[in-house]
C-alpha cells in the first residue's frame, strides 16, 4: 500500500505503518535477522492475522508494535505515535494507553485474583478505586468470566477462562490496539474458537486486533491476512 | 491501600525465603547493634575514667601499687610538702590499714561469687600479723575530718543511715563511722563502743555506700588511725592539679620530693592507659565488629534483592508490558525489602538486648584478672584506683529501647541502599526479552 494517501478523517488512517523495519540478533559470530525490512500498512477496526511457520518473525513484529522492544532500523508509527523512538515516560503511557497484549501463556500476576489482574492497568494509570472495580467486573462479564470466578487466583481457573481473564485485562484501559500472540496456542480448538470469536466481537467496537498465529483457522477468522517467511512479508490478502 | 498489601502477600507468598532473609539479615543487624551499643559503652567508659581521674595524681609507699597496702607509709612532713608546690590545688592524705582485731566479724563472706578471692591480710610491721591467712579484711580507712563528704574515686559515695561523719572538731577522737552491713554483723549501732587496737572507739554513725566492699569497712579521723596503729605518715595521698595540662608537670615535682625507691607516683594518664587498655581494646574491636557486621547486614540485603528481582524477572516483564513504570515496581520491590529490613531491625534489637552483655564481657574476660580486683580490698576510700578498677573489670551494657529507633533507622537505610538493586535491574528489563513462549 506505497500509494496510501493521508486523509482529513484519521478513521480511514492506517493505525500501523511500518518502512523498512529490521530486526536483528547479534550474537556471538552470527546475525538473526529476525525481521528484515518490512514495510506494511494495517486498517483501522479490522482483525489482522498474521500466519508464518516458526521462526518467521511473528512475535518480533508484535513486540515491536506494542513497544516490548526496539527495531534496529527502519521506522514503525503506530496511532501517530513513533514507536521506535520512544523513551521513558511516552513508553509507559504508550503500553499503558495504546496497546492491549495477550499472550499465549496469558501471563497473569499470580498472586492476585482475576479482578485484581484486570484492575491493574486501571490502578497504573491512575483511576480510582471504585471506577476500576466497577469496570474490572463489567469486562470480565463482557469476555465470560462469572462472579463466582472473580476473586479466583490463576492457578485455579481453566486454560481457556485465564486467557479470557488476559483478555479483560487488555481491554482494561480501552485501547484502540489489542495484540495477542498465538493466544489459542495453549487451548483446545473449541475453547481457541471462542477466545477467537470473542475478539473478533471487538473490532466492532472499532478496536485493531493484531493475531500472530500458525493457525490456519485462526486466520480465516481475520479480515486481513499476512503472510510472513524469514523475516520478511510475503503477501497480505483481505479475506471474505 | 493496594501497593503496601500486595507487597505483604509478596511476602507470605514464600515464606521460607522470606523468613531466612529476615533471619541472617535480623542476625547481621543485630550483631551491628551489639556492637555499636559496646561501643558506646566503652567510650563511655573511658570517659568516665578521664572523668573520675581527670586531674588526679595518686601517691603511695613504693611497692603498695595495685595490692594490699604494703605496710610502709609515706611521711607526714613530705606530704605537706606536696601542697606547696606549684598547680597543687588540693592534697587528701589517707591512710588505711586493715582491721587485724578479733572483735568485729567482716561482712563480706569469705567466698564470693564470680570468683573474686579475698585477699590475704598484708605482712605488716606495726599490724599484728595475721598473714596470708584467706579472709576478707575489714577495711581501716584514716580520712581528713576536713572533707565532710568523701567521695569514693570510683564514684562511690557515703550516705550517713544513723548518726553523724565525724568533724575536723574530732580530728583526734576515738570515734568512726560504721558501713551499715558491718554494722549488722556485729550488731553495732551509734554509741556502741568497738575496742580497737587496745582504745574504746566509739561508734558515730553508719553509712551506706551501695557496695559490698564499701561496707565493710571502719572509717576515723585520719590521726586516729596513726595513733591507734602507730602508724607514721599516710598510706595514700592523691594530689588534684589545676588542670590537665599541667598534671605531669606537677608529678614530675613530686618525684623530687619523693623518689622512686619511696613512693610510686601515679598521674591519671598512666592510670588511664593502664585500665583503659583493656576498655580501649574492646571499644576497637567493637567498632569493627560493627563496620563488619553492618556491611554483612548491607550485603545480606543487597544479595537477597538481587536474587528476588532475578527471580521474578517474568513478573517485572508483566508490569512493565502493561504500562507500570520502572519507578512504580522499583517501589514495589523497596517496600518488600523494607518490610523485611524493618522485621529483622525488630528481631536483631531482640538480639542486641540478649547479647550486648555478653559480647561486652567477651572483650574485656582476658584482662579480668587485673582489673577484677575488688575495690577496698587492700586500701579503701584512699585507694581509688582499685575502684576505678573493680568498676570497669567488666563494662556494664546498658542497651536502652532507644536501640530500635537505631535499628529502624539502619533498616530504613538498608532497604534504601538495596533498592538501587531493582530500579537499575529493571529499568533494563525488555518485556520482549523476559516474556518469550517456553
Ligand atoms: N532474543 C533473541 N536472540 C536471538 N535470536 C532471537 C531472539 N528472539 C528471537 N530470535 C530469532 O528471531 C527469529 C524470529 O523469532 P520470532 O519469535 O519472531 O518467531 P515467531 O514467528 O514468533 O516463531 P513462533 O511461531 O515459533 O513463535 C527466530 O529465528 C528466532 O530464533
Ligand atoms: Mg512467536
Amino acid at each position: 500500500m506505497s500509494n496510501s494517501i493521508v486523509q482529513a478523517a484519521t478513521d480511514n488512517a492506517p493505525i500501523v505503518t511500518a518502512e523498512k523495519l529490521c530486526r536483528y540478533y547479534q550474537s556471538a559470530d552470527t546475525t538473526v535477522k529476525a525481521l528484515d525490512g518490512v514495510s506494511l500498512s494495517f486498517p483501522r477496526g479490522r482483525m489482522i492475522a498474521i500466519k508464518g511457520s516458526s521462526g518467521s518473525g511473528k512475535t518480533t513484529l508484535l513486540n515491536l508494535i506494542g513497544a516490548f522492544d526496539k527495531p534496529s532500523s527502519g521506522s514503525i508509527t503506530v496511532d501517530g505515535v513513533d514507536v521506535a523512538h520512544m523513551h521513558g515516560g511516552s513508553e509507559v503511557k504508550y503500553r499503558l494507553n495504546k496497546v492491549g497484549f495477550v499472550f499465549q501463556s496469558y501471563y497473569l500476576i499470580p498472586n492476585m485474583t482475576a479482578l485484581e489482574n484486570v484492575m491493574l492497568p486501571m490502578e497504573l494509570s491512575g483511576l480510582g478505586a471504585k471506577k476500576r472495580e466497577a469496570r474490572a467486573r463489567e469486562l470480565l462479564e463482557k469476555v465470560g468470566i462469572d462472579k463466582t470466578r472473580e476473586a479466583r487466583k490463576p492457578a485455579k481457573l481453566s486454560g481457556g477462562e485465564q486467557q479470557r481473564v488476559a483478555i479483560a485485562r487488555a481491554l482494561a484501559n480501552d485501547p484502540p490496539i489489542l495484540l495477542a500472540d498465538e493466544p489459542t496456542g495453549n487451548l483446545d480448538s473449541k475453547t481457541g474458537r471462542r477466545i477467537v470469536d470473542l475478539l473478533g466481537t471487538l473490532t466492532r467496537e472499532g478496536k485493531t486486533v493484531i493475531i500472530a498465529t500458525h493457525s490456519t483457522e485462526v486466520a480465516a477468522a481475520a479480515d486481513i491476512t499476512v503472510d510472513m517467511l524469514d523475516g520478511g512479508i510475503q503477501g497480505q490478502s483481505q479475506n471474505n | 491501600m493496594g501497593l503496601l498489601k500486595r507487597s505483604f502477600l509478596n511476602l507470605i507468598r514464600s515464606p521460607g525465603r522470606t523468613g531466612a532473609f529476615v533471619a541472617i539479615l535480623a542476625v547481621s543487624l543485630g550483631l551491628a547493634l551489639t556492637m555499636y551499643e559496646v561501643h558506646g559503652a566503652t567510650a563511655g567508659q573511658l570517659g568516665n575514667i578521664g572523668a573520675q581521674i581527670g586531674t588526679d595524681i595518686t601517691v603511695r609507699p613504693a611497692g603498695s601499687f595495685g595490692t594490699a597496702s604494703s605496710g610502709s607509709t609515706l611521711l607526714q612532713t613530705d606530704v605537706n610538702k606536696l601542697k606547696t608546690l606549684e598547680h597543687v590545688i588540693s592534697v587528701e592524705s589517707s591512710t588505711t590499714t586493715n582491721y587485724a582485731g578479733t572483735v568485729l566479724t567482716a561482712a563480706v563472706p569469705t567466698s564470693l561469687p564470680g570468683g573474686i578471692n579475698a585477699q590475704p591480710a598484708p605482712v605488716g610491721t606495726t599490724v599484728p600479723t595475721r598473714a596470708f591467712t584467706f579472709r576478707m579484711g575489714i577495711q581501716v580507712s584514716g580520712l581528713d575530718p576536713a572533707d565532710a563528704t568523701p567521695t569514693l574515686m570510683g564514684g562511690g559515695t557515703i550516705s550517713m543511715v544513723s548518726g553523724t561523719y565525724f568533724t575536723p572538731d574530732q580530728s583526734d577522737a576515738d570515734v568512726m563511722v560504721i558501713g551499715q552491713s558491718l554494722a549488722k554483723a556485729n550488731n553495732l549501732q551509734v554509741g556502741s563502743k568497738v575496742d580497737i587496737e587496745g582504745t574504746q572507739v566509739e561508734v558515730i554513725g553508719v553509712y551506706s555506700s551501695g557496695q559490698m566492699f564499701g561496707d565493710n569497712m571502719l572509717i576515723m579521723p585520719i590521726s586516729t588511725v596513726q595513733r591507734l596503729y602507730n602508724l607514721d605518715g599516710v598510706t595514700t595521698a592523691v594530689v588534684s592539679a589545676d588542670d590537665v595540662s599541667n598534671v605531669d608537670a606537677v608529678a614530675t615535682e613530686i618525684r623530687t620530693v619523693f623518689d622512686a625507691n619511696t613512693a610510686d607516683v601515679v598521674t591519671a594518664t598512666d592510670e588511664y592507659n593502664r585500665i583503659g587498655s583493656s576498655v580501649t581494646n574492646a571499644a576497637s574491636s567493637s567498632q569493627t565488629g560493627m563496620i563488619v557486621s553492618f556491611i554483612v547486614a548491607a550485603a545480606v540485603v543487597l544479595l537477597a534483592v538481587l536474587l528476588v528481582v532475578r527471580q521474578r524477572v517474568r513478573e517485572i516483564g508483566i508490569f512493565k508490558a502493561i504500562g507500570a513504570s520502572n519507578w512504580r515496581i522499583g517501589l514495589q520491590f523497596g517496600i518488600e525489602t523494607l518490610l523485611i529490613s524493618l522485621v529483622a531491625a525488630v528481631v536483631g534489637t531482640g538480639i542486641t538486648f540478649i547479647f550486648a552483655q555478653k559480647v561486652a564481657d567477651m572483650f574485656t574476660s582476658n584482662n579480668s584478672t587485673q582489673t577484677g580486683r575488688f575495690p577496698g580490698g587492700g586500701s579503701g576510700f584512699g585507694g581509688g584506683m582499685q575502684v576505678i578498677s573493680g568498676n570497669i573489670g567488666g563494662i556494664h551494657v546498658v542497651v536502652s529501647p532507644v536501640v530500635l529507633l537505631i535499628a529502624l533507622g539502619a533498616g530504613v537505610g538498608l532497604a534504601l541502599i538495596a533498592s538501587i538493586v531493582p530500579v537499575w535491574y529493571i529499568a533494563r528489563v525488555r518485556p520482549a526479552e523476559v516474556l518469550r513462549n517456553e
